[in-house]
């Protein structure tokens, strides 16, 4: 094709324009079940509260909420209300994903966000509320949580992020932060923008971390880490909110700690650490104190654990063909030993994560959709269901984990995490009997304020592009 | 994956990236008329609205930039978006460049300098936001530091004074004093720089067409840097990449059309080239001139390459004003060539451009020319055949043209002929190169082949990675204490713009010598000026002097701001040329206080004094710079797609090289487009009669697919820089080549003194190989 310049201008027109309807299209036809009444009966329910299941549950949903909850019968329902019968399903409520970027990384250093495919795949597979826990693209993240909450995109409920925080090492993504008053600006600006939360990352220094915190909790904002230079008992005292990927990060158990600097591979250190150890302990009591919560993000570092089962077929089908086979070919050599975790390590993060929430700690969950990329939106998070359960957890404390607690740590478990009258509709309904089942394969339909969607519709219509857009 | 599928699902990336990046500026046109008395060059920008800067239901995209006759909008406006607080304000600042003796103003590190000028309505009283009595502006980079005071802002027009950050937001706040010194009050209104809308490459991390083979000539699916070094596809291997900047995945099959050419020779039989000899010619003198094989040492290797009587550069040839001499040329190359005067306004028969003033010498051959030097200063003398090959290869010189008048200059302590230049050779002279030369029988692998056929790095000319000053890798000038030196520079190379100064070697924080601004192409300047750094394009001169008062070692230095296009970020290239040592010793004669008053050449401005009346009038001619490309590999394609939201004023250096370097004229042709007629390149037809003066507006088109600056040349005649971007030009010399820069507008005035049939390029070689070029004959008798 010889293309001048205004050819090309026309082109690029040409292509907007079709990318436009994207976003604009008919959304209904991913609606299962419409409201504004609906009653789901005969369900078995598993409330978030780490409550043992209840068999033949109603619940009534009336707009956005729930206005009932109860044996079957006892629930009255009212006439015109759709009544969607549950025999053989298990309800639980939407799950909220503590960790879940609205980018995505994988296969051979390709990363994109994921506005349109990440939002659908997020919501298809039970996120129905997600914070983004860091932001390549801050106002692209503001504009699609505006977008979704006008009910233009579909996808979940968004906390987003402004750009990471880190110090002078970091990728060209992120803020490299040169002191204290560049965190202040940075995070004032962002706050002012409209972002919920903050991640500080990996090379951020005691000072900066410090300097974020407060000027973030000035704002009416609270800041989470993925640390490695501060150890967490040095950022609990600096006031933290959150801590991101539980054991993984914390290198405060490092024989050679130096302040402010990020130790390389202090996690081979710690498979034999004793999580009941007055150590650890000692991490876990400040926390608590403190109220400081935990985040598991077991999925996105199993791709690099050798002796692991093979990846989900599942994800590799939902990818985009390109990155399915660059991951699956990551995922066989890390395994092979180039570059893995020690699973006696990938061992002791369950334990820690466990004995954490053992001694009273609140833990979250979330999926992060980065590093190899064996994690998408939604699918990482139901695999997080089960590497919970692996760690020791029982069905309803892993439900619990991945919704109630997550609304916590946001500050919304008046109106999320659980299945109780008055909340919002945020429900998520799977074939069969999940404990039977032991994972989240069987989603069916997923509601969010009231509106039940289309699981496999949704997932549908992104399979081949997840990871491009 | 079938081709058709890769291809699919690239078209939705790009189109869902660039939705986003291009949400901000695809607004339709003219509606910041709106806001009163809006800088014309910002006049189409939409006053933007809304919570957030990137609305993502911008309505349906229309181009922005597309006016031929004004520069591009969206590469010198920052939209103001006001916050929810203010949330029927508007706001628009148009970015100027200020005033500076070239054809881009920056920084001695190469920034961009931008003089902001801030239209705002709808603003309402601060005191409705809380206890604020002002608005106050800010500038800063996007990491917040440092956050600069532009003052206090109201609506209407606001003069906010200069900034020079590569990537930059303009805040408005409310605040309770204009002189607060960090942002207290609540914002108000943001915008960002227009080179902040790039940023990292979603695409060339995903494109699947990185996995794809582009399909150029002879390219097989290489997957891997082996198979890229296997000699498939015609002989070519892999060019130097730019160091710290990878090369896109899908590149590595990637090369160019057609087969490579070096030149080729037994070395033993080749002598070593010798230093540039000073050759002074009286009126009627002639030089036998012999163009012919030299070899170099240069990066640890031999290398075969070309020079003017044994030379790099040539013979610096040296001769009074208004004197003739006489040229022998003997052309021992193994290719046709020719001798182009560049910036001589001498006879036509002698401007030695072959197949428009003559038929080009061939090997074995000789033509004898007859240069007349009309005017004092430096100009330089380049075959105008294949100029990306020998001129590469080190076919230049600069002849130094005395004035007549004593007082013509100010007295300095000495002159310096300095002629910039870089070279591309291979990487480290390693297996890959020498396999190379091996296959392809040439002794000297090191330099990079050019294309037989066509040039290849078509699309942005062949950037070097030595740089070379007067030949030698590190020039060396020794000066006693208190030395005034007045330097020639002349810009050689085929593609490069430098932007260079003096460092003090031991105080890198010091800031860089002044330099006195005195002459340019055909001349001296209206009034002499200071400055920190010369930037000079190709092809492009500068009589610059510099006071050497303390004892130490000062840097030449090359300092730009090139972009890492990959990850969208500014790419900071900081090279020394070379060293000036200044002695403890001071200089006989102190020339101290000549160096530091600046002078106004009053002849400079009598002789221009009989142009202005003509400054105003309307342009007599258009001319549109653009560009055409076909058959682009998909992966270049889609990734240039995306460096389309932005385009440097100038491409410094070359981050891109394998790009470029499969590039020819298959795929790429650079157009100088009539932009009445609708003629292009060698069609254009222009008849003008000596006296003639016309105007013409040259619009460097920011809708080319790869926009980028040209040096544009004009042949046998001067010319004046009158505006750019609207801005009047105040203080004029005469040039022959002018930078104009990406997305700009610039007015020159054209004299018309010389009859014959004259050239109008590009002056980047490869441009002009591409066929960016055209003829215009005047017609009479000398004036």
């Amino acid at each position: 094709m010889r293309s001048s310049a205004a050819m090309r201008a026309f082109a690029l027109a040409a292509t907007l324009a079709l990318a436009a309807p994207a976003y604009a299209q008919d959304l209904d036809e991913f609606v299962a079940v419409p409201g504004p009444a609906v009653a789901l009966t005969h369900a078995r329910v598993i409330d978030g509260t780490g409550a043992p299941p209840r068999l033949d549950q109603t619940i009534l949903i009336e707009g956005e909420r729930i206005t009932g909850v109860g044996p079957s019968g006892e629930v009255s329902v009212p006439a015109g209300a759709t009544v969607v019968d549950l025999t053989g399903h298990t309800v639980i409520p939407g799950l909220v994903g503590l960790h879940n970027h609205s980018y995505y990384t994988g296969g051979n250093g390709r990363a994109a966000q994921l506005s349109f495919s990440g939002s659908r795949l997020y919501l298809a597979s039970g996120v129905t509320t997600i914070r983004t826990t860091g932001a390549r693209a801050p106002y692209e993240e503001l504009n699609l949580k505006r977008e979704i909450d006008a009910g233009r995109v579909i996808g979940p409920t968004m906390f987003a992020t402004g750009p990471y925080l880190t110090g002078e090492q970091g990728s060209r993504t992120m803020t490299l932060l040169n002191g204290p008053e560049e965190a202040r600006r940075v995070v004032r600006y962002w706050a002012e923008e409209g972002v919920d939360w903050f991640k500080a990352y990996t090379w951020i220094s005691r000072a900066e971390l410090g300097a974020a915190i407060e000027e973030a909790h000035a704002n009416g904002v609270k800041v989470t880490a993925h640390l490695c230079s501060v150890g967490y008992r040095e950022a609990v005292a600096l006031g933290i909110d959150n801590l991101e990927h539980g054991l993984f990060a914390n290198s405060e158990y490092a024989p050679d700690k130096v302040p402010d600097e990020c130790p390389g591979g202090f996690r081979n250190t710690y498979a034999d650490l004793d999580v009941h150890g007055p150590e650890v302990q000692a991490t876990f009591r400040d926390m608590i104190d403190n109220g400081v919560a935990m985040t598991s993000t077991l999925v996105v570092y199993e791709i690099s654990v050798s002796g692991r089962p093979p990846i989900d077929e599942r994800v590799y089908d939902v990818l985009a063909p390109e990155i399915a086979e660059e991951v699956r070919e990551i995922a066989i050599a890390r395994r092979a030993g180039r570059g893995a975790i020690d699973p006696a390590m990938f061992a002791k993060a369950m334990e820690y994560e466990r004995a954490f929430v053992e001694a009273g700690g609140l833990l979250a969950a979330g999926v992060d959709p980065t590093g190899y990329g064996a994690a998408p939106p939604g699918l990482g998070d139901q695999r997080n269901y089960e590497l919970l359960l692996e760690a020791g957890f029982s069905a309803p404390e892993v439900v619990r984990i991945m919704t109630a607690n997550g609304a916590k740590v946001l500050g919304i478990g008046d109106d999320v995490g659980t299945i109780e009258s008055g909340k919002l509709a945020d429900l998520v309904v799977i074939e069969g009997d999940l404990e039977a089942a032991g994972n989240l394969h069987g989603t069916k339909i997923v509601f969010r304020h009231g509106t039940g969607w289309d699981s496999a519709k949704l997932v549908d219509s992104v399979r081949g592009v997840v990871g491009i857009r | 994956v079938p081709a058709t599928h890769a291809c699919r699902i690239t078209r939705w990336t790009a189109a869902g990236g660039l939705f986003v990046l291009l949400a901000a500026w695809s607004l339709p046109p003219h509606a910041s008329a709106q806001i009163p008395g809006v800088d014309p060059v910002c006049a189409d920008r939409a006053p933007a609205t809304g919570a957030s800067m990137f609305d993502a239901r911008a309505p349906a995209p229309a181009r922005s930039g597309g006016r031929p006759d004004r520069p591009a909008s969206d590469l010198h406006c920052v939209d103001l978006f006001p916050t929810g607080r203010v949330s029927d304000a508007a706001g628009v600042v148009a970015l100027a460049r200020p005033w500076s003796p070239f054809g881009v103003t920056v920084t001695p590190e190469g920034r961009h300098r931008h003089q902001l000028t801030a239209w705002i309505a709808g603003l309402p009283d601060p005191a409705w936001l809380g206890p604020y009595t002002t608005y106050v502006a800010w500038a800063t980079p996007l990491v917040f530091d440092p956050v600069i005071n532009l003052g206090p802002v109201t609506n209407g027009r606001n003069d906010l004074g200069e900034v020079s950050f590569n990537k930059y937001m303009v805040l408005v706040s409310a605040e309770v004093s204009p002189d607060v010194t960090e942002r207290a009050g609540p914002l108000v209104m943001r915008g960002r720089s227009p080179s902040t809308f790039m940023e990292a490459h979603d695409l060339m991390a995903l494109a699947p067409a990185a996995a794809e083979a582009p399909g150029m000539a002879g390219g097989g699916a290489a997957t891997d840097m082996d198979a890229a070094h296997r000699h498939e596809g015609g002989g070519w291997t892999m060019p130097p990449g730019y160091e710290g900047v990878p090369m896109l995945p899908g590149m590595v099959s990637a090369r160019p059309r057609g087969t490579p050419l070096l030149l080729s020779a037994d070395l033993s039989d080749v002598p070593f080239a010798r230093r540039r000899q000073v050759v002074t010619l009286p009126d009627g003198g002639t030089l036998d001139l012999t163009a012919g094989l030299v070899k170099r040492e240069i990066a640890d290797r031999e290398l075969l390459m070309l020079g003017f009587n044994g030379q790099i550069p040539g013979p610096l040839i040296q001769v009074r004003e208004r004197s003739t001499i006489f040229v022998n040329f003997t052309n021992d190359t193994p290719f046709p060539t020719a001798v182009h005067w560049h910036g001589v306004r001498l006879d036509n028969r002698f401007d030695g451009v072959p197949g428009v003033t003559q038929d080009p010498v061939p090997p074995g051959e000789s033509f004898r020319y007859q240069v007349f030097f009309r005017d004092a200063g430096i100009y330089w003398y380049h075959p105008h055949h294949r100029e990306d090959v020998q001129q590469e290869l080190g076919l230049a010189g600069n002849l130094l043209v005395e004035p007549r008048a004593e007082d013509y200059y100010s007295p300095v302590s000495r002159e310096e002929v300095v002629m910039l230049d870089d070279l591309l050779v291979e990487e480290g002279g390693g297996s890959a190169s020498a396999a190379a030369a091996a296959e392809m029988d040439t002794p000297n692998g090191g330099v990079v082949p050019f294309g037989r056929e066509s040039a290849n790095y078509m699309l942005m000319g062949r950037f070097g990675n030595v740089f070379l000053t007067n030949g030698e890798p590190q020039y060396g000038l020794d000066v006693d204490a208190g030395e005034v030196v007045r330097f020639y520079f002349t810009n050689a190379s085929n593609t490069r713009t430098f932007n260079v100064s003096f460092r003090s070697t031991s105080d890198t924080t010091a800031a860089p010598l002044p330099i006195k601004v005195v002459g340019s192409d055909v001349g001296k300047l209206e009034r002499e000026v200071m400055s920190e750094s010369v930037v000079l394009a190709p092809a492009e001169r500068y009589v610059v002097e510099v006071l050497f008062d303390e004892p130490g070692a000062y840097a030449l230095t090359n300092h730009v701001q090139g972009i890492n296009h990959r990850v969208g970020v500014f790419l900071e290239e900081k090279r020394s040329l070379g060293t000036i040592a200044v002695s403890g010793a001071r200089a006989a004669a102190d020339h101290a206080h000549a160096f530091h008053r600046l002078r106004t050449n009053d002849d400079v401005v009598a002789d221009i004094d009989r142009y202005r009346p003509e400054f105003a009038r309307e342009p007599d001619h258009e001319l549109t710079l653009t560009l055409e490309v076909d058959s682009l590999p998909m992966v270049i394609e889609q990734s240039m797609m995306y460096d389309w939201v932005y385009f440097n004023p100038v491409e410094w250096t070359g981050t891109m090289p394998m790009m470029n370097w499969a590039t020819t004229g298959a795929e790429i042709r650079w157009v100088l487009r009539d932009t009445r007629s609708g003629r292009e390149n060698m069609d254009v037809r222009w008849r003008f009669r000596v006296g003639d003066v016309v105007k013409i507006r040259l619009h460097n088109d920011r809708g080319a697919f790869h926009a980028m600056q040209h040096p544009l040349h004009v042949h046998g005649q001067r010319f004046l820089v009158l505006e750019q971007n609207g801005v009047p030009n105040t203080n004029l010399v005469w040039k022959d080549t002018v930078l104009l820069p990406t997305g700009s507008t610039t007015d020159i005035l054209l004299e018309l003194s010389n009859p014959g049939r004259w050239m109008v390029h590009c002056h980047i070689a490869e441009h002009l190989e591409s066929g960016m070029k055209f003829v215009f004959d005047v017609e009479g008798d000398q004036r």
